[in-house]
């Protein structure tokens, strides 16, 4: 190594230690001058495909921090949010939540929205003991990934469920046929819609997947169809694939039931192809739009967004989160394993999800809704 | 075991998907042959024609013929902005191919940015899509987009291979990507051949936009995912012949089709690689393609 | 607090600079634009990954991480180095592909798209992890220093210049490709069972292009052939990404800004620096 190379280095030290500490220290002063606030760090896949959920869950987080704020805020301090993108992937995830934690020394991080993000932050969060709160990360692995990961959005494990009880059940079918995209999300509710409609003593006659890059389903769509299945269950990570594997079951002449998962029948979705899912089954997590939060909710976001909230249930737990967060840090102040402890009490809390209640393993535990879609309009069945 | 009865609508598929490529290729292939770089951002072109014809008929409700030659323009118009704008300067500085195939792929994110700022991350459809019919034929269905794609497809060979062959600019365009210093001696200006180029390759990025639009819908990163086809499908069919782009289009749609019958279907773009993996080994100069030069 | 962003910093600074330095030997010094470098970071992540979550000893893993992305490499550059340029870019842009492919499907080995969690640290404290992982780094700098300056990488050199000269000269040009390969992939699978080891998880998206790009730009920026190039280019282009995330935009558009502010950059360094900062030659 030479001469040139050694101060390059010293110098980008140099540079990289005096730049990093100038806007927390900042931070610390100004909270002590003025009444100050408390940080909430959120990490979300802000850019990218999965920013077409991102996007809306950042929004209905923002509406309730308005909310909190303008009501007087939190021990008479701001709820100040600090947002990362953390683009739906382990990689970038950890980089925010690394950001939030040491840099905005934040003790509480919502998010990811993604399952792979969250993980990707866990190990950070764990080590920091910082909450990690997600409205909607569903794959089971999370269930295990720490004493201060939370989620209010159900682990797929028990949506899969459903939806095969569906199936079986109401939809009566004796064979199933499931489409699903190779991303952490839709494997993880394939393997449980699997698992769980042969065990109730039913056929899965066709398995196929499709990856994340693909627009062309037709030899999938070919290779289900020849099989004559009385339901095709259509697990897609993000609605945009999941439209065009129905427009190509459809072209294609399948005229039988679909049954899809809660990603698919965002409520903008239905609006914008409703002709195309005609007749679509969806499983989503309960929303009722007559609770009054709820309610409240979707006034607002219409009203600020111009369209109806997309993912109505995971975007009421993000707009509940925040109201979970203020009242823990009001009560308990700004500590970490405080509010830890103060989220694994929440019992039969009325939130715009409707009632909910985070088990021993920071899951909540959540009731599912049926709909369908008529004539472009979604149609509660249960 | 694969039923034999699928083979009909699995063979149209291939088709369907074939044309789609080739359209994808067909604007790639030519930048290739003549410039001799990977133009990734043809991508990107064919994205934003296809936004562009979003906007114009489903916003504007401006007409069909009219919307359509509009978005023709626009992407046409879009790939100039492009060459004048990074990879002129690029060239000016004498910048290598790969040099070149990176800032083209910083174009590809750049634009899928973009309309994700400007339209939203969610999926559009096109309103011109409600003409669509589906014709049943007993033994596989087809709809009339994906007719069009297949019509356009085998008109974009022909138009191809006249260009090539038979017009003055297709003798200037082989004689650039022959030996680009004997072109110029003999008077042909290479800047002017690369912006015929590349109003070529804006013209077919918009037809290909509007009917990729009109069959796939639209969303942001759409530019990226067509055009790693289009690049498979221009080696594969040939990289120093420009109709050849066609050619591979539907040699790797009917392929990757007939491909997943036996296999699960997840190994879709395992397949087309390998396909191109094999081909770049085996037979570098593709389907079509006539030998190679000797400074690539 | 601030030391430990710091020393998070340090540790993903490390493993990039292994990345960037290898690519660098196969590109940069070589000339073998391998656009697949990627695929053996995830080989090496995976084999982190998949022994360690089974138990095996993490050295034991760390070493096979690098020696199996080394021999796959060697497999592959056996069969694709008489590739011209463009040609072998192409075949080795493939292999992301089918990497893809392979984690997201091959669902026993790797657990497909919900990935492998809970891989175990090396050591637990951040802060010696980092003087690990530059430890690690600091071998390979020395390592490709010695090599590039040794007669072997002046033969790599000239082939990158002039291949028929080279060969005329007696030199086996096909041997020093091949090896020139599979030293770049044996770094590539260490830095990726540092990164496996420091993320605690590995999914598909390790194969993913728009973190090759962020790592080819990194190398560009920094200039080919240049050791030092490199390691300027992995602290400069990660100083403008974190200092990204200190630009104020509106909350709903940070993603979609960041990523155009990030690429107009890049553009710019190679309109204006298209040999980078220190870089000896183009490609």
């Amino acid at each position: 190594m030479n001469k040139t190379m050694f101060a390059f280095l010293t110098l980008i030290v140099i540079i990289l230690t005096a730049c990093a500490p100038k806007q927390p220290a900042q931070q610390v002063e100004e909270e002590k001058e003025l009444v100050g606030s408390y940080k909430i760090g959120v990490m979300m896949p802000l850019s990218g495909d999965a920013a077409a959920y991102g996007l809306p869950i950042q929004k209905a987080f923002k509406i309730a921090l308005q909310e909190v704020n303008s009501k007087g805020g939190v021990n008479g301090r701001k709820l100040e949010a600090i947002y990362e993108d953390s683009k739906c992937n382990p990689k970038d995830g950890n980089a925010a939540a690394q950001k939030l934690v040491n840099i905005d020394k934040v003790k509480v991080i919502v998010g990811g929205v993604c399952s792979g993000e969250t993980l990707g932050a866990a190990p950070i969060t764990e080590a920091d003991k910082v909450i990690l709160i997600s409205p909607s990360a569903t794959s089971p692995d999370i269930t295990k990934a720490g004493d201060f990961v939370f989620r209010v959005a159900p682990s797929d494990a028990f949506a899969g469920i459903v939806a095969s009880e569906y199936a079986f059940k109401d939809a009566n079918a004796k064979k199933a046929a499931v489409i699903s995209e190779t991303t952490d999300y839709a494997q993880g509710l394939r393997n449980v819609f699997k698992e769980n409609f042969v065990k109730l003593g039913s056929e899965i006659v066709a398995d196929e997947t499709y990856n994340p890059e693909d627009t062309d389903f037709r030899a999938q769509v070919a290779k289900v169809k020849v099989t004559n299945p009385d339901v095709i269950y259509l697990v897609p990570q993000a609605p945009a694939k999941g439209i065009l594997l129905i427009k190509q079951l459809k072209e294609s002449g399948y005229a039988k039931q679909l049954l899809t998962a809660e990603v698919l029948i965002g409520r903008n979705i239905i609006k914008e192809n409703g002709a195309d899912m005609e007749g679509l089954i969806g499983i989503e997590q309960k929303f009722d739009e007559k609770n009054p939060k709820a309610a409240a909710l979707v006034a607002k976001y219409t009203q600020e967004a111009k369209e109806e909230p997309p993912f109505p249930g995971y975007m009421a737990g993000a707009y509940d989160i925040v109201y979970l967060l203020a009242d823990a840090i009001g009560k308990y102040g700004y500590d970490s394993e405080k509010i830890r402890d103060y989220l694994y009490e929440v019992k039969d809390y009325d939130g715009a999800v409707g009632k909910l209640t985070i088990d021993d393993n920071g899951d909540p535990i959540m009731e599912y809704s049926i709909l369908q879609v008529k004539n472009s309009q979604p149609v509660m069945l249960r | 075991m694969p039923s034999l009865s699928i083979l009909p609508q699995l063979i149209v598929n291939g088709l369907i998907a074939g044309s789609i490529y080739a359209l994808a290729a067909s604007g790639f292939s030519l930048a290739y042959y003549v410039i001799r770089f990977l133009h990734f951002a043809q991508g990107a072109a064919i994205a934003i024609a296809a936004y562009a014809l979003f906007t114009l008929s489903n916003q504007v409700g401006l007409n069909g013929i009219l919307s359509i030659l509009l978005t023709i323009s626009i992407a046409v118009a879009a790939t100039l902005l492009m060459n004048y704008a990074v990879y002129t300067p690029l060239r000016k500085r004498k910048a290598t191919g790969v040099i070149l195939l990176i800032s083209s792929l910083a174009i590809l994110t750049f634009t899928a940015s973009l309309i994700r700022a400007l339209f939203g991350p969610s999926t559009k459809t096109l309103l011109l899509s409600k003409h669509n019919k589906s014709f049943d034929f007993g033994l596989f269905t087809i709809t009339s987009i994906q007719l069009a794609i297949i019509i356009s497809a085998v008109l974009l060979f022909l138009l191809l291979w006249i260009l090539m062959r038979k017009t003055r600019l297709g003798k200037a365009m082989r004689a650039l990507s022959d030996n680009k210093e004997v072109a110029q001696v003999v008077g042909i200006n290479p800047e002017k051949i690369y912006t015929y180029t590349f109003i070529i390759a804006g013209i077919f990025a918009g037809i290909s936009g509007i009917l990729i639009g009109l069959e796939q819908n639209l969303y942001p990163r759409m530019s990226v995912i067509i055009i790693v086809k289009g690049f498979i499908s221009s080696v594969v069919g040939g990289i120093n012949s420009v109709p050849g782009a066609i050619i591979g289009g539907l040699f790797i749609g009917l392929v990757e089709n007939l491909g997943i019958w036996f296999l699960p279907s997840g190994y879709k773009d395992a397949i087309s690689f390998s396909i191109l993996l094999l081909f770049l080994l085996l037979r570098p100069r593709g389907i079509l393609g006539r030998g190679m030069r000797d400074d690539t | 607090m601030i030391l430990d962003y710091f020393v998070i910093l340090m540790t993903s600074l490390a493993f990039y600079t292994i990345l960037v330095l290898a690519l660098n030997l196969a590109v940069g010094f070589t000339g073998l634009i391998n656009l697949g470098h990627m695929v053996f970071f995830g080989i090496g992540a995976y084999t982190s990954a998949i022994l360690t979550t089974h138990g095996i000893p993490w050295y034991f893993a760390f070493i096979l991480a690098g020696l199996l992305a080394s021999v796959l490499g060697t497999l592959i550059a056996a069969i694709t180095v008489r590739l011209k340029g463009e040609y072998f870019a192409m075949v080795t842009l493939g292999l992301v592909f089918i990497a893809t492919a392979i984690s997201r499907n091959w669902i026993s080995l790797t657990r497909g798209a919900l990935g492998i969690p809970g891989v175990p640290d090396i050591i637990r404290d951040n802060f010696y992890y980092m003087i690990f992982s530059w430890a690690v780094a600091g071998l390979c700098i020395l390592f490709l220093y010695k090599l590039t300056n040794s007669e072997t990488g002046k033969v790599l050199q000239a082939i990158r210049d002039d291949e028929t000269a080279a060969a005329i000269l007696g030199k086996n040009t096909y041997f020093y490709k091949v090896l020139s390969i599979a030293i770049s992939t044996f770094f590539a699978g260490i830095a990726g069972s540092l990164f496996a080891h420091h993320i605690n998880f590995v999914d598909p998206s390790v194969f993913d292009l728009e973190f090759f790009i962020f790592v080819i730009s990194m190398l560009i920026a920094g200039g080919l052939a240049s050791l030092k190039g490199s390691i300027v280019g992995v602290f400069g282009l990660s100083i403008v990404s974190e200092a990204m995330r200190y630009i104020v935009v509106s909350p709903s558009l940070i993603g979609a800004v960041r990523d155009i502010v990030y690429v107009v950059i890049l553009i710019i360094i190679l309109i204006y620096k298209p040999k980078g900062i220190f870089g000896k030659v183009d490609v």
